[in-house]
């Protein structure tokens, strides 16, 4: 906490040039994060709310999505939060706040799979050569797709059919709003991984719904 | 999202769109639209914390504020301290300038040295007894090669004199001004002056020994100087500034002088033999090993024998057990 109190005093001269000709503007829906983010470290916390209204939504539904588990996913959401009020200080203007939001999420999720031992949820393996046209062993049985009956629930379904990093590669697409650059860079992977990781999940998918239509 | 506008992923587009529009329906139909108030709550309350007050609220802590001119101020003081310290301390200049030690002396021109001390010892004999006689001049303190053979009959006798007559200051003699020591090496050029009339510690010798006139003293040799200089290192404690002196004479010796060093090392000579009385052992062996390498053997044995009396444990080098 106490970081934040000094961080307004360490910020290079092109983050203060930003921050200068856009603190004295008020803000709108115009404002960019990286803008209330700078202003949030210089102090003010009404930018971290706006903040926090933008993309509560989107992370939450990204943690829930892969931990699957309501009460595990708020955990981690408030950690992912606190650990980005705790490292405001190393924010720098040069990555985009929605990467460095879900980075961060990224490897809470990580830390918090390994730590349970859910072996398939570790977001670290790739298995980018598995067959287009499969679910893998998590495929929908016929029975479940004429229960769930609605196209949203089916695709929900097929998510959390996925193999987890194409699973997170198409969540970090979707909730985040992230390209396949920044996917890469928030998991740590190459460029052609990301790209192939996002690839496979929307053909699972989209092989996944001509079933339910 | 932004747009993807590679020519070849037109197939990936198009069902993207159509997966993100399912994926879209799905989010709004299960409402799963955030955490918990609670959460949400913790979180806010936790950013508000952290940054305490709004912008231009916060101020910066007073250390922040005194931390550079307290460290200016700090700085200043303790280099302030320390001049002082350095100028006034004589153990700090004792480590700046190493004495040069009897040990220090070559080996191989001994011979020669001791022949030139010998020498330098009898002037000052002969200088200092004729400065204590009131018909002194200053050209007479000019020792010529001719008269040496003369004075060395007589030299021990004035050296013998010599102490007596320094050990009983006459009260009618003007004082003497004996300039003091700086705290550091001087230059080179220093003046013979004051290399002469700082050794004299007794106000009987100094007006004499300062009226000389140092162009006219005889030139040292270089290896005298150095020997010189062992034995100004063995009286240092019986004045600072005879020692600081001595140190002069070492500079100004080292150059092609060789007159005014031979008169400089009678000088110390002489008050070498009025130094005992205060006199550290260290420096009273170096001074009894300058005499055993001038072959005093017996002035040598007597030395170590008062040396012994006043400092019973004293720790010897192996040169001197012998001669004990």
């Amino acid at each position: 906490m106490a970081a934040i109190a000094t961080t307004a005093a360490r910020l290079n001269a092109r983050q203060w040039s930003t921050l200068s000709g856009e603190m004295d503007a008020p803000i709108t829906d115009e404002t960019t994060d990286e803008s209330l983010m700078l202003r949030y470290v210089a102090g003010d916390a009404g930018a971290f709310d706006i903040l926090y209204a933008r993309h509560r939504a989107g992370l939450f539904r990204f943690i829930h999505r892969q931990c699957r588990v309501r009460e595990r996913a708020e955990e981690i959401f408030q950690e992912v939060w606190m650990n980005l009020i705790q490292s405001a200080s190393r924010y720098r203007v040069e990555a985009q706040f929605r990467t460095f939001l879900f980075t961060l999420a990224h490897h809470k999720l990580v830390d918090t799979f390994r730590a349970h031992g859910r072996r398939d949820a570790v977001l670290v393996e790739v298995n980018d050569d598995e067959p287009v046209d499969g679910i893998g062993n998590r495929t929908i049985e016929p029975q479940v797709r004429a229960e769930s009956g609605e196209l949203g629930a089916a695709i929900l379904r097929l998510l959390d059919a996925l193999p987890a990093p194409q699973r997170e590669a198409f969540l970090l697409h979707e909730e985040g709003g992230l390209t396949v650059e920044e996917i890469a860079e928030a998991t740590g992977v190459t460029h052609e991984a990301a790209k192939s990781r996002l690839r496979y999940a929307v053909a699972k998918l989209r092989d996944g719904l001509a079933d339910y239509r | 999202m932004k747009p993807h506008t590679t020519p070849e992923d037109d197939a990936f587009l198009r069902d993207l769109a159509e997966v993100r529009s399912a994926y879209r329906n799905a989010s709004v139909s299960t409402s799963d639209d955030g955490p918990r108030k609670s959460v949400d709550d913790a979180i806010r309350a936790a950013a508000r914390r952290a940054v305490h007050a709004g912008p231009g609220t916060r101020k910066r802590p007073w250390v922040n504020a005194w931390s550079r001119p307290l460290s200016a101020a700090a700085l200043v003081v303790l280099t302030a301290t320390i001049t002082m310290v350095a100028i006034d301390d004589p153990v700090y200049v004792e480590k700046q300038v190493s004495p040069l030690t009897v040990e220090n002396i070559p080996a191989a021109p001994a011979k020669a040295a001791n022949a030139k001390l010998d020498a330098a010892v009898e002037a000052v004999a002969d200088t200092t007894a004729k400065r204590i006689a009131p018909t002194g001049k200053s050209s007479e303190t000019a020792i010529s090669s001719e008269g040496r053979a003369k004075e060395k009959r007589t030299a021990d006798a004035r050296v013998a004199q010599a102490p007596v007559a320094a050990a009983t200051p006459n009260p009618a003699a003007p004082p003497v001004y004996a300039p003091p020591a700086p705290a550091l090496v001087p230059p080179p050029e220093v003046r013979v002056a004051e290399s002469v009339a700082a050794p004299v510690a007794t106000p009987s010798v100094a007006p004499a020994v300062a009226a000389a006139p140092l162009a006219a003293l005889p030139p040292p040799a270089p290896l005298a100087a150095r020997a010189l200089v062992g034995a100004a290192s063995a009286i240092g404690a019986v004045s600072e500034k005879q020692e600081k002196l001595a140190r002069r004479e070492n500079i100004a010796t080292s150059s092609a002088e060789q007159k005014r060093a031979d008169t400089a090392i009678t000088l110390s000579g002489t008050a070498l033999k009025d130094a005992t009385s205060n006199e550290p052992a260290d420096a009273w062996i170096q001074r009894i090993l300058v005499l055993q390498q001038q072959g005093k053997t017996h002035e040598a044995a007597e030395e170590l024998a008062k040396l012994l009396k006043r400092y019973p444990d004293v720790r010897m080098p192996e040169a001197l057990r012998k001669l004990k």
